[in-house]
C-alpha cells in the first residue's frame, strides 16, 4: 500500500512585503483609493484626510504578477487589472457604494501558452491610455494583446510576433489614434528603442511610428509621458532621456548613477513630474519642462530624501506618498516643500511592518514559559533587522512612574464620573495617593482614608462612597467631602487578613472567621459571618452575569489548599474543591467569560486551577490546571472592547479570555507585572496600571490574539541565526555593502556591524587564506563585509562583531557543543568569493567561543569549496560544502578532523537530521537520506528524491516524511518506505505530498507559536514546522490524523465551491503542485487558509458546507455534521497559530 | 581580451554569490533557470555507469530513456533492442529490424516504440506494455518519430515527409518539396505545436500542406529542426528566423551538429554527425558533445568524453544523459561501443583527503 501523508498547512502571518501599488478611483468616481498587492493579497484603502483607512482584503487564488488600475473609456470610476504568475488574467469592478462594496470579476481568463519560452526578465503588463487594449510581455518573441470589448467577460489574448527578443521594458504612448507601445530592448549591438502601432482589427503591428538605435546600454525604464508632452522618458544607470518621434534630450545627473533606479510613479496628470526611487532608498523627482516646441524640453533631477528600499511609488494626493517595499518596511511620507534639519524633504507619516524577506528565522523560548518565540532575520541592505514576534497580547507603554516596593494598587474616581482620576498605591505600612489631571501625576491626600498603614483594598462603592480596607478596619469615605462616614472593625481585636469588595458587597476574614458587610448610606452592616477549618487565603466577591450583588463568596484555604464557594448572604459551604499539594492558594475570582460561569484559583507557584461553576446547582466541575508562570500569581478583570478579560499577575504576565467558549491564555509582553488595575483615565482612556518592581506603567493594550512583533534594526542584511541558550546571546551572520566614493569607503546609515561594543577581524585572528590583496575598490563600487554579530538575548544589543576577510562570505551558523568539550561553540562556514568563478573552490570553517563579553577564535580548518550548511550531529560537525556532506570530529587537540564525506549532490544547501539520520536538500536534485554508520564511520545513502526538484528549505517531519519546499512556490512531502520489498523501491522516495503554497519558503523550524503544556491546547494536529517566506509570511505545517484529514479534504471541497474566488481562478488549479516542468494536482495537504475561512462565512453558507458532510461522532461511527460541528472543529485548528 | 561589460542588474557569475542573493530575490517566472544556473549546472558532468553489449559483435548505435525513467532501451547494429533497467540488468531483447536500428523514440504513455533502420528503409511501432509487440511496420520510411502531441507519425522518405495516423498506420497527409535541398541526411521535424513541418530544408505549413518556404543550403548534410520555443530552425549552425526566414545567428559550435532539446527546453546538446563518406572532414570523429544554452545560443560546454559520440539521450527529469561512446579507432570505428551515464549537474567525486585514482576510465562499472 502507498504510504500518504496528511497535512494541514495555514498562515499564521499573512505576507508583509508589498510587490505592487496603485492609486485611483476604485470604490466611487469620486473617492481615492490605494490598493496594494502583497504577493496573494490585495488590500484596498481609502484614501482620506486623517490617513489610510482599510477597506477591504482581497485574497487572489495565485501570485500577483502585474497590478493595473485604469479607466475605461464613457466610464468614471477605475478597474482593477491583476495577472498572476501563473497566468490568470482578471477584471475587477467595486460595485455598491460606501462601505458596503462587493468585487464583481468583470472578465476573466488563463492567457498561458502551451510553448514558448517565459521571459527571463518576468511578466510586463501594460493598459493603453484610452483603455483600448492590455498588452503583456510573457513570452520571448511575443506580444500578447488582450481587446477591452465591454461586454466580454472572457478574456481572449492573442499573440503578435516580434523580432525583438530581449524586450526590457514596455509602455503605451499617450496621445496616439491607435494603441501604440513603445519597447527598450537588447540586441548584440546594445539597447534601442522602437515604437509599434497596433492594429486591433488587423491584430498586428501596422506600423512603426519612430525608433531610436542605441540608447544607453543599462536603459532599463520607460516612463510614458501624458499629453501634450507626449513621447517618453527612458531611464538608464546613468542617464535619464526623453524622447518624441522628434527630439531627444539626454541628462546624466551625477546623483542617480551610484545605485540604480527601480520604480517610478507619476506625480502630475500633465507629466510634468515623477518620483523615482533607487535601490539605496532614496527618493528623487523627476522634472520634465518643455515651453513650447521651438525649444528643447528640459529634464531635471532632484533628490528628496530617503526612504524604504522602495518596490512601487505612487502619489497619493497633497503631497503624500504612497512607498511600496518588499525589503523593509512600506512607508507613507509627506513631501515637504522646505528640507528639514538634515536636508530631507521627506517625512515618514505611516510607517506599514514587513517581515519580509524572512531568510532565516530561529524558535526560541526566552523567557522559558513554554511559549516559543521566533527571531527572525529580515528585510535587506539598508532594511535588515531582526525581529521577534510572539503569540500574545502587547502592552503599548503611554507613561511610567519610577516607584518600588508597590504592594497593590487601585483606581478611583473621585469626583469624576467619567474618568479615572486617582490611583491609590499600598506599600508595606503606608498607602500613598496620586492624582492624575492630564498627564500630570500629582500626590494627594484623601481625608478619610489612612496613610501609615498597607491598604488591602480600595475602590468607588455605591451611594457615592469610597472604600479604604486595612489591616485594622474598614473604612467608608464620602467621595464628596472625603470625610470618613463609617468604620468597621473585626470583632475580638482580630486584624483583617483578606479582603474582597464589590459595590454593594464587602467581604473580610481575619484568620479563619469571615465576615459579610454589605454597604449603605453612611454604614456598612455587618450580615453574617462565619468560621472555616483554615486561615482564608484568598477570597472573591465578584457578581457574575449581569448580576448587581454577588450571591457567592470564593474563598481560598491555607493547610487543606481548597477552593470554596460559600453562598451569600448565609456564608454556608455550597461546594469544596480540594487543590492538592502544598502551595497555598494566592487569588481566587469568579467570572464571566461569554455567558459561562467559571471560577478561576491562582497559586503561590503560578499554576492556576480552574472550574466551571453552575449557579443554578452551585457546583464546581471540569478541574483544569495550567501553568501561567513560577512566582505567586494574584488575578484581576479587566474590560476590553466590551469583552471580559482577567490580568493574571506574575512573573509571566497573562490575559485570560475566551474565545468560542474555551479559555485562552496569552501572553503580555512584559517581563513581571505584580498587580494590575483597569484605568479609564482622561489622558489614558481605556488603558491599564501595571505595577512592576520598578515602578507603575500605564499602557493600552493590543487587540485580543494579535501576533506580537518587535524589531531591532540593523541596517544591513542579516543573513543567519543562532541562539547560545548558555551565553543568552543570538550569533547573526550580517552582510553590510558600503560604497566606494570619492573619499573612500562610505557607509550608509546606522549599522549594526559598526556599533557593537567590541570588535574583531579575520585579518587579525585567521592564520589561513590570506585573500589575495584586491585592488582598492573604484569609486561608486559596492564593497560587501560579512559579520558574524554576537548579540544580546536580553538587550538586543550588539555585543561583539567579528569580521571576516574581503571577499569572504559567511553562510552558514550553528551554535553547539563538540564531543567532551564543555565549551560551547558558534560555528561560522564560510567561502571565499571570487565573483570571475563559477564557484567558490575554498572556504572556512571556524569556531568561536563567546565568554565574558570576548569573542575568541578557537579553531579553524580550510576547506574545499563553499560551506552552505552547518549542525551538530552526535557530538560531530556537519556541513555541507559544495556538492558535499562532510563529518568533522573534534579531537582531544581541539582540531577538525574530516571523518567521511558524501558526495552525490550537485550543490548540498540544506542539512537537518534526526538520530542517525542526516536530511540533505540539493540545488535540483530534491532531497536525500543519508544514514551514519557508527561503526564504520561513514555514510550511507538511504533514499533520494528522483524529482528535479530546486530546494529552498527542507524539514524532516519524522522517521519516515520528510518536508520540502522548492523555487516554484511548492511544497512537498516525501516518504521513505522502509517496508517495501526490493531495493530501488527502498532507495527511491515517493513524493506523496503536493501543495502550491504560493510563496518562497527560506526556512523551516520545528515549533509553535501557541503556549505549550495548556489543556486547551489542542491536540487534533502532531508536531509543527513553521515556515518563513520572502514575502514576510509565517506559516505551518502539521500533520492531521486520517480521518479528520478525510472530513477537512470533503469540507475543502466543499467551501472551494461555497465561496467564489476572486477573478474566478479554482481552487484545485491554484493550490495544484506547479513547475516549469509539470503541473500536479495537490495531495497530502489541506489548504488551511480556506478551512479556516470557514468561519466567515454566513451562518446559510455554513449549513450549505455541513449539508450532509458526515463526520465521525468519536465512537468510530460517521453522522451527518451541523454548522456548530465545523466550527467548533475549525476553531480547534485556529487555535494552533 | 576583456571580460563581456555585464549588466548590473545581472545575476553574478559566481554560484556562492547569487544564491546568497536567492533569499531575498524574488526570482521571476521563468527567471528560476536563469542563464547563470543553466551554465552551472550544463557544464558538469559525472559519469555513473557504463551500459556494454552482452555479445561481442553487437555494437550499440543508439539509445533512449522510458518515460518512467525506469529502463534505457538501446538500438545495435544487429537490429536489436535491448532493454536495460537502470540498476545495469538486462531486462530483454528483441530483434526489430533486418539492419542496425538507427533511432529509438519511446512514446511518452510508456506503452509504445517507435524504431528506425534506414538501411533498410524501414519503421515499426512495437507495443511494449508487457510483451514487446509489433503494432504495424512502415516501409520506404528511413527514419520516423512522433508528433509532438504524440498521435501521429511522422517519417522520412529521402525528400518526402508523411504524417500517419498512430492507431491505424494510415497516411494522414504527405509533403513533398517542389524543390529541394538533397541533404545527405533527411530527417523531416514538426514544430512544437505540430502546425509546420521541415522536411529536407522546405517548410510546411501542415494543415493546408502547402509548402511555405524553401531555405537556403548552407551545410550539405542536415535538414535541421525546430527550436522548441517555435520561433527558429536549428540547422547545423545556422539558425533560422521563422518569422521572417532570414538568417538569424551563426552559431559556430552546432555547426553538423544533431541537436537534442533538455525537457526544460533551455539547454541544446549538440552530436557532431560523422560524416562518413569524408573521412577527412576535421570533426568527423568528435569526442565530445555540446551544450548550449537555448534562450541566448551561448555556448555552455564542450564535454570530451575521449570516445566517439554517436548518439545522446536524456531522461525526463533533465538530471541524466545517456551518451553512446565508441572506441576512436580510425580504421574500424565500430569495434567497440558502450553507453555511458552522465549525472547532470555533477562533478567527479574527489574526495580531498584521498589521493584521486587518477581518472579512472569506467567509474561505476
Amino acid at each position: 500500500m502507498a504510504a500518504a501523508a496528511y497535512n494541514y498547512v495555514v498562515t499564521a502571518h499573512k505576507p508583509t512585503a508589498v510587490t505592487a501599488c496603485a492609486t485611483g478611483h476604485l470604490t466611487s468616481s469620486t473617492d481615492l483609493n490605494l490598493v496594494v498587492a502583497r504577493n496573494n493579497r490585495v488590500e484596498l484603502h481609502l484614501v482620506t484626510p486623517e490617513g489610510l483607512r482599510p477597506l477591504k482584503e482581497l485574497t487572489i487564488y495565485g501570485k500577483i504578477a502585474c497590478m493595473h488600475l485604469f479607466t475605461p473609456s464613457e466610464e468614471s470610476k477605475d478597474l482593477l487589472f491583476i495577472l498572476t504568475t501563473r497566468y490568470c488574467a482578471m477584471i475587477l469592478e467595486c460595485e455598491g457604494d460606501g462601505e458596503h462594496f462587493e468585487i464583481l470579476t468583470r472578465a476573466h481568463g488563463n492567457v498561458a501558452d502551451k510553448i514558448g519560452k517565459p521571459c527571463e526578465t518576468g511578466m510586463i503588463a501594460i493598459v493603453d491610455p484610452e483603455a483600448r487594449c492590455i498588452v503583456l510581455r510573457l513570452y520571448e518573441g511575443l506580444i500578447k494583446v488582450i481587446p477591452l470589448d465591454k461586454d466580454n467577460s472572457e478574456l481572449k489574448a492573442y499573440n503578435i510576433r516580434v523580432e525583438e527578443l530581449q524586450i526590457q521594458d514596455i509602455a503605451f504612448l499617450y496621445g496616439c489614434s491607435n494603441p501604440t507601445i513603445i519597447v527598450i530592448y537588447q540586441d548584440t549591438h546594445g539597447r534601442h528603442i522602437k515604437t509599434r502601432e497596433i492594429s486591433l482589427k488587423e491584430k498586428e503591428f501596422s506600423k512603426n511610428p519612430w525608433k531610436q538605435d542605441n540608447v544607453e546600454t543599462e536603459a532599463s525604464i520607460i516612463i510614458a509621458v501624458p499629453e501634450p508632452y507626449g513621447g517618453a522618458i527612458i531611464i538608464g544607470q546613468e542617464t535619464i532621456t526623453y524622447l518624441t518621434g522628434t527630439s531627444h534630450v539626454t541628462v546624466a545627473p551625477p546623483l542617480i548613477k551610484t545605485s540604480t533606479i527601480v520604480c517610478f510613479g507619476k506625480v502630475d496628470a500633465n507629466g510634468s513630474r515623477y518620483l523615482m526611487g533607487d535601490m539605496s532608498g532614496r527618493l528623487f523627482m523627476l522634472l520634465l519642462d518643455k515651453q513650447d516646441d521651438r525649444v528643447e524640453a528640459s529634464v531635471k533631477v532632484e533628490l528628496l530624501g530617503e526612504i524604504s528600499i522602495p518596490e512601487c511609488l505612487t502619489y497619493l494626493d497633497n503631497g503624500v506618498v504612497f512607498v511600496g517595499s518588499r525589503l523593509g518596511d512600506s512607508q507613507l511620507i509627506k513631501l515637504n516643500t522646505e528640507p528639514d534639519s538634515s536636508g530631507q524633504y521627506v517625512s515618514v507619516m505611516q510607517t506599514f511592518n514587513n517581515l519580509g524577506p524572512i531568510i532565516d528565522m530561529v524558535v526560541v523560548d526566552l523567557e522559558r514559559q513554554g511559549q516559543g518565540q521566533l527571531v527572525t532575520c529580515s528585510g535587506a541592505f539598508k532594511e535588515g533587522s531582526l525581529r521577534i514576534i510572539r503569540n500574545g497580547i502587547g502592552i503599548h507603554e503611554q507613561a511610567s512612574i519610577e516607584l518600588d516596593g508597590i504592594k497593590g494598587m487601585w483606581s478611583l474616581s473621585v469626583n469624576s464620573p467619567k474618568h479615572h482620576n486617582t490611583i491609590v498605591l499600598s506599600f508595606v505600612g503606608l498607602t500613598r495617593v496620586l492624582t492624575l489631571s492630564g498627564e500630570e501625576v500629582e500626590e494627594t491626600e484623601i481625608a478619610g482614608f489612612v496613610s501609615d498603614q498597607q491598604t488591602f483594598l480600595s475602590s468607588n462603592v455605591t451611594y457615592d462612597q469610597l472604600l479604604q480596607v486595612t489591616g485594622s478596619s474598614c473604612r467608608l469615605v464620602n467621595e464628596g467631602s472625603g470625610q470618613l462616614v463609617c468604620e468597621w472593625k473585626p470583632p475580638g481585636g482580630r486584624n483583617i487578613s483578606v479582603v474582597a469588595a464589590n459595590s454593594y458587597q464587602v467581604v473580610a476574614a481575619a484568620g479563619q472567621h469571615i465576615y459579610y458587610l454589605t454597604i449603605q448610606p453612611k454604614n456598612l452592616k455587618l450580615e453574617a459571618s462565619t468560621t472555616v477549618e483554615h486561615e482564608v487565603a484568598c477570597l472573591d466577591v465578584s457578581p457574575l452575569w449581569e448580576e448587581e450583588m454577588a450571591s457567592v463568596v470564593a474563598a481560598g484555604l491555607w493547610t487543606d489548599i481548597s477552593a470554596r464557594v460559600l453562598a451569600l448572604p448565609s456564608l454556608e459551604e455550597n461546594a469544596k474543591e480540594f487543590l492538592g499539594g502544598d502551595i497555598i492558594p494566592r487569588s481566587i475570582l469568579m467570572t464571566t467569560f461569554e455567558g459561562n460561569h467559571y471560577l478561576l484559583c491562582a497559586m503561590g507557584d503560578g499554576q492556576l486551577f480552574y472550574f466551571t461553576y453552575a449557579p443554578s446547582t452551585g457546583y464546581l466541575s471540569d478541574k483544569k490546571k495550567v501553568v501561567l508562570g513560577t512566582q505567586p500569581t494574584t488575578l484581576r478583570r479587566f474590560r476590553s472592547l466590551s469583552s471580559t478579560n482577567v490580568f493574571a499577575c506574575s512573573d509571566r504576565p497573562t490575559v485570560i479570555y475566551s474565545s468560542n467558549h474555551k479559555l485562552v491564555f496569552s501572553k503580555v509582553n512584559l517581563r513581571e507585572v505584580t498587580h494590575m488595575c483597569p484605568l479609564n483615565a482622561e489622558a489614558y482612556p481605556s488603558s491599564l496600571a501595571l505595577a512592576t518592581s520598578e515602578g507603575i506603567t500605564i499602557g493600552t493594550i493590543d487587540e485580543i490574539q494579535k501576533l506580537h512583533i518587535r524589531t531591532v534594526p540593523l541596517g544591513e542584511t542579516a543573513r543567519r541565526i543562532a541562539y547560545q541558550e548558555e551565553t543568552e546571546t543570538f550569533g547573526v551572520i550580517t552582510m553590510r555593502v558600503d560604497v566606494m566614493d570619492s573619499n573612500g569607503i562610505r557607509t550608509g546609515g546606522v549599522c549594526a556591524s559598526l556599533g557593537a561594543h567590541s570588535s574583531s577581524s579575520a585579518s587579525n585572528t585567521s592564520s589561513l587564506l590570506k585573500p589575495p590583496v584586491q585592488p582598492p575598490p573604484e569609486p561608486g563600487q559596492e564593497v560587501e563585509t560579512h559579520n558574524l554579530l554576537i548579540i544580546s538575548q536580553n538587550t538586543f544589543e550588539v555585543l561583539h562583531c567579528h569580521s571576516f576577510h574581503a571577499g569572504e562570505y559567511a553562510l552558514s551558523i550553528c551554535s553547539t557543543k563538540l564531543k567532551d568539550d564543555p565549551t560551547v561553540y558558534y560555528v561560522v562556514g564560510t567561502a571565499l568569493v571570487n565573483p570571475e568563478e563559477s564557484e567558490s573552490k575554498i572556504g572556512r570553517i571556524i569556531l568561536f567561543s563567546f565568554t565574558d563579553g570576548k569573542l575568541l577564535q578557537v579553531a579553524e580548518k580550510e576547506i574545499k569549496g563553499a560551506c552552505y550548511s552547518l549542525c551538530e550531529f552526535q557530538g560531530k560537525l556537519l556541513a555541507a560544502i559544495a556538492s558535499t556532506v562532510r563529518l568533522f570530529e573534534w579531537t582531544n587537540e581541539r582540531e577538525l578532523r574530516l571523518e567521511c564525506s558524501h558526495f552525490n549532490n550537485v550543490t548540498a544547501l540544506y542539512l537537518k537530521t534526526k538520530g542517525d539520520f542526516i536530511l540533505v536538500g540539493d540545488l535540483m536534485r530534491s532531497m536525500t537520506l543519508l544514514q551514519y554508520k557508527t561503526l564504520e564511520g561513514s555514510f550511507e545513502e538511504i533514499a533520494r528524491d528522483y524529482d528535479p526538484n530546486w530546494m529552498t528549505a527542507i524539514e524532516i517531519l519524522d522517521d519516515e516524511l520528510f518536508l520540502g519546499a522548492e523555487h516554484s512556490y511548492n511544497l512537498f512531502v516525501c516518504h521513505k518506505d522502509s517496508a517495501a520489498t526490493s531495493d530501488e523501491e527502498r532507495q527511491q522516495m515517493q513524493e506523496v505530498g503536493r501543495f502550491h503554497l504560493g510563496d518562497f519558503v527560506n526556512v523551516f523550524r520545528h515549533g509553535t507559536l501557541v503556549m505549550q503544556g495548556v489543556p486547551e491546547a489542542t491536540t487534533v494536529t502532531q508536531g509543527c514546522v513553521l515556515f518563513g517566506t520572502v514575502h514576510g509570511a509565517l506559516g505551518l505545517v502539521t500533520s492531521l490524523n486520517l480521518d479528520l484529514y478525510n472530513q477537512l479534504l470533503e469540507m475543502q471541497k466543499r467551501l472551494a465551491k461555497v465561496i467564489k474566488s476572486v477573478g474566478k481562478i479554482d481552487h484545485d488549479f491554484y493550490r495544484s503542485f506547479s513547475t516549469e516542468r509539470k503541473t500536479d494536482r495537490c495531495e497530502g495537504f489541506i489548504d488551511g487558509d480556506l478551512i479556516e475561512s470557514f468561519l466567515d462565512l454566513t451562518p446559510d453558507k455554513m449549513k450549505e458546507v455541513s449539508q450532509g458532510l458526515l463526520i465521525s461522532d468519536g465512537s468510530g461511527m460517521k453522522v451527518e455534521s451541523t454548522p456548530e460541528d465545523l466550527i467548533k472543529t475549525v476553531e480547534e485548528l485556529t487555535r494552533i497559530h | 581580451r576583456c571580460p563581456e561589460p555585464k549588466s548590473v542588474r545581472a545575476s553574478p557569475t559566481n554560484f556562492t554569490m547569487r544564491i546568497s542573493k536567492r533569499g531575498y530575490n524574488i526570482p521571476s517566472p521563468g527567471i528560476k533557470g536563469s542563464p547563470s544556473n543553466r551554465k552551472f549546472i550544463y557544464s558538469r558532468y559525472r559519469p555513473t555507469q557504463t551500459f556494454r553489449p552482452s555479445e561481442d559483435d553487437d555494437i550499440f548505435l543508439c539509445c533512449a530513456f522510458t518515460p518512467d525513467d525506469q529502463f534505457i532501451v538501446i538500438g545495435t547494429t544487429r537490429g536489436e533492442v535491448r532493454l536495460f533497467s537502470k540498476g545495469g540488468t538486462e531486462e530483454g531483447v528483441y530483434t526489430v529490424h533486418q539492419g542496425a536500428v538507427s533511432t529509438l523514440v519511446p512514446h511518452d504513455s510508456g506503452s509504445l516504440l517507435l524504431t528506425s533502420c534506414t538501411a533498410v528503409h524501414e519503421t515499426s511501432l512495437w507495443s511494449v506494455t508487457d510483451l514487446f509487440d509489433l503494432k504495424f511496420s512502415i516501409f520506404e520510411c528511413q527514419h520516423a518519430d512522433f508528433s509532438n502531441a504524440q498521435d501521429k507519425i511522422i517519417g522520412t522518405s529521402e525528400q518526402i515527409a508523411k504524417l500517419f495516423d498512430l492507431n491505424t498506420s494510415q497516411i494522414v497527409s504527405e509533403f513533398t518539396p517542389k524543390l529541394s535541398n538533397h541533404y545527405r541526411i533527411n530527417r523531416a521535424v514538426l514544430d512544437p505545436s505540430d502546425e509546420l513541418l521541415l522536411t529536407d530544408g522546405v517548410l510546411f505549413d501542415v494543415k493546408s500542406g502547402k509548402q511555405v518556404h524553401k531555405f537556403d543550403k548552407i551545410n550539405p548534410i542536415l535538414n535541421g529542426v525546430f527550436h522548441r520555443n517555435g520561433l527558429e530552425i536549428i540547422s547545423s549552425s545556422e539558425i533560422w528566423d521563422l518569422r521572417t526566414f532570414h538568417l538569424l545567428k551563426t552559431v559556430p559550435v552546432l555547426n553538423l551538429c544533431d541537436v537534442v532539446f533538455n525537457h526544460a527546453n533551455d539547454v541544446i546538446f549538440g552530436i557532431t554527425i560523422g560524416d562518413f563518406l569524408d573521412e577527412s572532414q576535421e570533426n568527423a570523429f568528435e569526442t565530445s558533445f555540446k551544450t548550449v544554452d537555448a534562450v541566448d545560443y551561448s555556448s555552455i560546454a564542450t564535454v570530451d568524453v575521449r570516445r566517439v559520440v554517436s548518439s545522446l539521450a536524456i531522461n525526463r527529469t533533465d538530471t541524466q544523459v545517456a551518451v553512446v561512446e565508441t572506441d576512436a579507432a580510425q580504421d574500424d570505428l565500430t569495434e567497440d561501443a558502450v553507453v555511458r551515464l552522465y549525472e547532470v549537474g555533477m562533478t567527479r567525486q574527489e574526495d580531498d583527503e584521498l589521493v584521486d585514482d587518477d581518472e579512472e576510465e569506467d567509474l561505476g562499472s
